[in-house]
């Protein structure tokens, strides 16, 4: 049985303000006829302007964050102002109970049992289906699609027709991408500047469409876009017409790239290590069974860094690898599906010291992520960072260098070895040369960047980004610090 | 190539509809097909010409140069806590964190750090300087932990500087701070002032009657309150010309910090008002007692007992309120000495009135727990207000006049007559951790006889009428909270959380002292954890 939710809880799940007030409104026993909650599902019917009421199903068995519904009204809100308002009503205690749900709620309460399962076993089985990209941490979670109302439903395809199947796929992401570049083509024509104004809706839209198309990766760059541009927090970064311009055109590179996969014209074929970074980016997924048959990579490996992000849904931990010998690195990434256990194997070696063991990477141009193969010895002393630390313009080159490999990378992992220090602006890590990046927290704390490094340069593992870096573990005198 | 990006976006943003004249794009890189260089739509060429240039910009995108510099932090002078100590520690934290435990069990903790000699490891420090800039008692119990990076991390960061000036001041003072007196934000001279009030009270008052008269109104209100630690009859003379303020705010805490001195000119004034207030009548049956209330007119009364009386209150309340200030202001003392009969009998006495009597026992209270000075005296008063119960609301605080044993006593005796929870609670609370052996054994047979703890025990029926069940029933969650804060930690067989944890599994799964019970046994296994580190 469900506890109810709070009022705040529910009001917090509106898309936006209006739905908000609209939702509120709505909020009274006279707005559904036959409304009724067995403590799983809540159901009733609104009257609309057509001459059907719209069904209302809401699961309520969980969390708020775990939300699902269905509305059978026109809106292109999500939650609509009729799943708010029942929500809230039942939030208030103003939904009758009732053991025997409604017709409409049973059959979709069915159906959400049976993707959920099967969503699950897929997440078993396999790396998560809806991961966009290794190298992507991006500020949406490779969850986001999953937040919709409708879900989507894996197709799960006989091995006999396989072959047909991919075919069929091919096809979806053809056209879908077709779609998106007349898309991209109208944004540019008509002019961007009244994007803003659109709201998350106009890329939601286009996105839900990428999700149809098969090309989840697509869609989970077009749900970043209202933060990226949204953003202001980089003081390196541009005005909001041009990232949305850089957004657009890496999608337009990437439909470019998808389509000369396939035939390269006239122009220098491409590679089957920048085919695979195609496909990673437009969200196509290998099992880690695929990855683990690939070549391994045997070296001392030092987890460098840690990183939890816990999303409503989907709660990701990125585990940081830097190859002794090699100094290769190396993103090994575990999930969760609600509160569910983490699914994937997890480098067995505490931060801050290394485990000998093969890692195998998922192909691509510039590969990152990997999954942990063979595991000979864990938890040996790691040699000293500051060897493996690199300055700023370094730790630039190094991200330019990745970035001709692959020109979708966002973020790139470095050791740098600087100070950090507080600026007007924010805090700076600032190297012996007098560079400086802008620090970027995403949810650290400062102080304790500022503690372990105790105002001098030290070994900051760090996520690199054209905005400034994002630090993720210090070598203080007491041991590496997790930030 | 920043003109031809910026071209790009104006035209983008614009669109291509527009008309403008389109940019001249840079060249495409090499190796790209005919049918992607040569765009016949604009937008796509625009777009192509981006996809060019923003990834040139990522790459490139130069980190600025900057003059700053970190200015590091000074070495520390003690060793680092183990690793396993230090990880314990990080438990409790969590579990802080977590609302698993009190942030109660912190100061006791954080002592045993200090005792044995050791710092903090740098990332516990931003954790506990907030909690310690909060919490006075974690300073003031532990302040050498912090050791040198503390103070060097908490002097950056404002809500931490008064804390900083106090880990500075006691750790040997350096003269750097003493700018921040002089040209800080005021935080910053809250936090010097704070430190060196700590440190060296009589220099911290001098320094602020020095600069008195030159400092902003908003400062004035700030410090004037925190001459409340080290306060001594050398404040009076600052205080005193604080009741002449035009500020009301400043003129309330004068009057609250001077009645904590019994010698001042105040005290002396109000004793004059006061004294007529009590009037001993002799009878045929022996002494009888009259309250007379003073007319509390007198202008220069007023300025004693100025900022107090609230005017949204009703007169009579006002009135209250100024009878209880002129009671707690005067020296508790001069009662005795006044009338030569026991505590105990002036309160009896001022009991009598109805009106006015429970006004004058909590003014004396108020007197016996503010007033610094003869510890006899306040422990004699305090014994007598406990025994007439006619104060509820300060129970603990009376408690902690009186010597740690005649406490201990107490405690013991009131456990072994087995009184309600909720009464015990403040004398309790009174008893700082760890509890020794005999409170400890006397509460865990205390528990043992509570009915709700028994096997077997059904709560009563919560009936139709939503009545209450039987208070008994109701758990005590103060004191069951302090169990797990102050029990003592012994190491096994007589580990007061496994006795807990045992009483509670003994009980019904119903009963509403499980749940607490069972807390209180995780709160006493997360000391353990640390102290026995320590060890």
């Amino acid at each position: 049985m469900a506890q109810a939710w709070s009022t705040e809880t529910v009001l917090a799940l509106a898309p936006d303000a209006a739905a908000e007030r609209a939702g509120h409104g709505l909020a009274t026993p006279r707005a559904f006829s036959s409304a009724g909650s067995d403590g799983t599902v809540l159901w009733g019917l609104a009257a609309g302007s057509g001459q059907h009421p719209y069904q209302v199903v809401v699961d309520v068995s969980g969390t708020p964050s775990s939300i699902g519904y269905r509305c059978t009204c026109p809106s292109r809100k999500f939650p609509c102002k009729h799943v708010l308002g029942l929500t809230l009503l039942w939030s208030t205690g103003q939904v009758p109970p009732s053991a025997e749900p409604a017709d409409f709620a049973a059959l979709w309460w069915q159906d959400r049992l049976r993707t959920t399962a099967a969503r699950a076993r897929a997440l078993q089985q396999a790396a998560p289906p809806t991961t966009p990209n290794p190298s992507d941490t991006g500020v949406a979670s490779p969850a986001s699609e999953e937040i919709g109302a409708e879900p989507t439903g894996a197709d799960r395809t006989a091995p006999g027709a396989a072959g047909a199947a991919a075919r069929k796929r091919a096809g979806r992401v053809a056209a879908g991408l077709e779609e998106l570049e007349r898309w991209l083509g109208d944004q540019v024509r008509t002019g961007l500047a009244g994007t803003p104004t659109k709201g998350r809706q106009h890329f939601e839209r286009i996105a839900a469409r990428m999700v149809d198309a098969q090309v989840p990766g697509v869609a989970a760059r077009l749900r970043e876009i209202p933060a990226v541009i949204g953003s202001t927090s980089s003081e390196t970064a541009s005005s909001w017409p041009a990232r949305l311009l850089e957004e657009y055109a890496l999608l337009r590179l990437l439909i470019v790239a998808h389509r000369r996969t396939g035939d390269p014209g006239d122009g220098a074929p491409i590679g089957p290590e920048m085919a695979a970074t195609i496909s990673a980016h437009l969200g196509f997924t290998r099992t880690a069974a695929e990855v683990l048959a690939g070549p391994p990579a045997r070296d001392d490996w030092v987890l460098e860094g840690i990183r939890e992000v816990a999303e409503s849904k989907l709660s990701s931990r990125r585990f940081f690898l830097r190859g002794a010998g090699s100094g290769r690195w190396a993103l090994v990434l575990q999930f969760r599906v609600g509160g569910g256990g983490w699914t994937g194997v997890a480098p067995t070696t505490p931060l801050g010291s290394s485990m000998a063991a093969n890692l195998h990477f998922y192909p691509g141009s510039a590969p990152l992520r990997a999954q942990v193969g063979d595991v000979f010895s864990a938890g040996a002393p790691a040699a000293p960072a500051a060897a493996a630390a690199h300055t700023i313009a370094e730790a630039r080159r190094a991200f330019a260098a990745v970035l001709a490999l692959d020109p979708w990378t966002r973020r790139w992992p470095s050791v740098l070895d600087a100070t950090p220090v507080r600026g007007a602006g924010g805090w700076l890590l600032v190297d012996a040369a007098g560079a400086a990046a802008p620090v970027r927290l995403e949810g650290t704390d400062p102080w304790l960047l500022a503690a372990a490094a105790g105002g001098l340069r030290s070994a900051v593992t760090v996520e690199w980004t054209p905005d400034g870096v994002v630090p993720l573990s210090v070598r203080s005198v007491d041991g590496v610090v997790q930030l | 190539m920043t003109q031809a990006w910026e071209d790009l976006v104006v035209t983008a943003t614009v669109g291509t509809d527009a008309g403008r004249p389109a940019p001249v794009l840079p060249g495409p890189p090499a190796g790209l097909p005919a049918a992607v260089t040569h765009q016949s739509d604009s937008a796509v060429a625009v777009l192509d010409a981006a996809a060019v240039l923003t990834v040139a910009r990522r790459a490139g995108r130069r980190p600025a140069a900057t003059d700053l510099a970190g200015r590091p932090a000074p070495p520390e002078r003690r060793p680092v806590l183990p690793a396993a100590a230090a990880a314990a520690l990080r438990a409790v934290l969590g579990a802080i964190t977590g609302d698993l435990c009190p942030a109660a069990v912190l100061p006791e903790l954080l002592a045993a750090v200090d005792a044995r000699g050791h710092r903090l490891p740098a990332d516990l420090l931003p954790s506990l300087l907030q909690r310690a800039a909060t919490d006075p008692s974690i300073r003031s119990a532990a302040g050498s932990i912090f050791d040198a990076r503390g103070s060097w991390l908490a002097e950056q960061n404002a809500p931490w500087q008064a804390l900083a000036a106090y880990l500075d001041g006691a750790s040997g003072g350096r003269a750097a701070l003493r700018n921040w007196w002089v040209d800080g934000s005021p935080a910053q001279r809250a936090g010097y002032f704070t430190g060196l009030r700590q440190v060296d009270p009589q220099a911290a008052g001098a320094l602020l009657a020095a600069g008195w008269s030159d400092l902003p109104a908003a400062d004035r209100q700030r410090l004037l309150p925190l001459l409340e630690t080290g306060l001594s009859a050398a404040d009076e003379a600052l205080l005193e010309s604080a009741l002449d303020s035009g500020s009301a705010a400043l003129r309330g805490s004068a009057a609250l910090l001077l009645a904590g001195l019994p010698g001042s000119g105040r005290a002396q004034r109000l004793w004059a008002a006061a004294r007529p207030v009590l009037v001993r009548r002799r009878g045929l049956l022996g002494s009888r007692w009259e309250v007379l209330l003073p007319e509390l007119t007198d202008p220069a009364l007023r300025r004693d007992l100025t900022g107090q009386a609230d005017n949204r209150t009703s007169p009579s309340a006002a009135r209250g309120q100024l009878l209880h200030d002129l009671i707690a202001g005067a020296p508790l003392s001069a009662w005795t000495e006044a009338f030569p009969v026991a505590p105990a009998e002036l309160i009896r006495g001022a009991a009598g009135n109805a009106e006015w009597g429970q006004t004058i026992i909590a003014g004396w209270a108020d007197a016996a727990i503010r007033q610094a000075g003869d510890e006899a005296t306040r422990a004699s008063w305090a014994r007598a207000l406990l025994a007439s119960r006619r104060d509820p609301t300060r129970i603990a605080a009376l408690w902690r006049l009186l010597p740690v044993g005649e406490r201990y006593a107490a405690a013991v005796d009131q456990l072994r007559r087995g009184d309600p929870g909720q009464q015990i609670e403040p004398l309790l609370a009174a008893i700082e951790a760890p509890w020794p052996a005999d409170i400890a054994v006397a509460v865990g047979s205390w528990l043992g006889r509570q009915s709700a703890l028994q096997p077997g025990y059904s709560p009563p029926p919560v009936d139709r009428t939503g009545q209450p069940p039987r208070p008994a029933d109701w758990p005590p969650l103060g004191l069951l909270g302090l169990l797990g804060e102050r029990l003592p930690v012994t190491s096994s067989p007589t580990d007061h959380a496994a006795a807990l944890a045992t009483l509670a599994d003994r009980a019904e799964l119903q009963s509403p002292w499980r749940a607490p019970v069972l807390a209180a046994a995780r709160v006493v296994d997360h000391r353990r954890r640390v102290l026995q580190e320590l060890r």
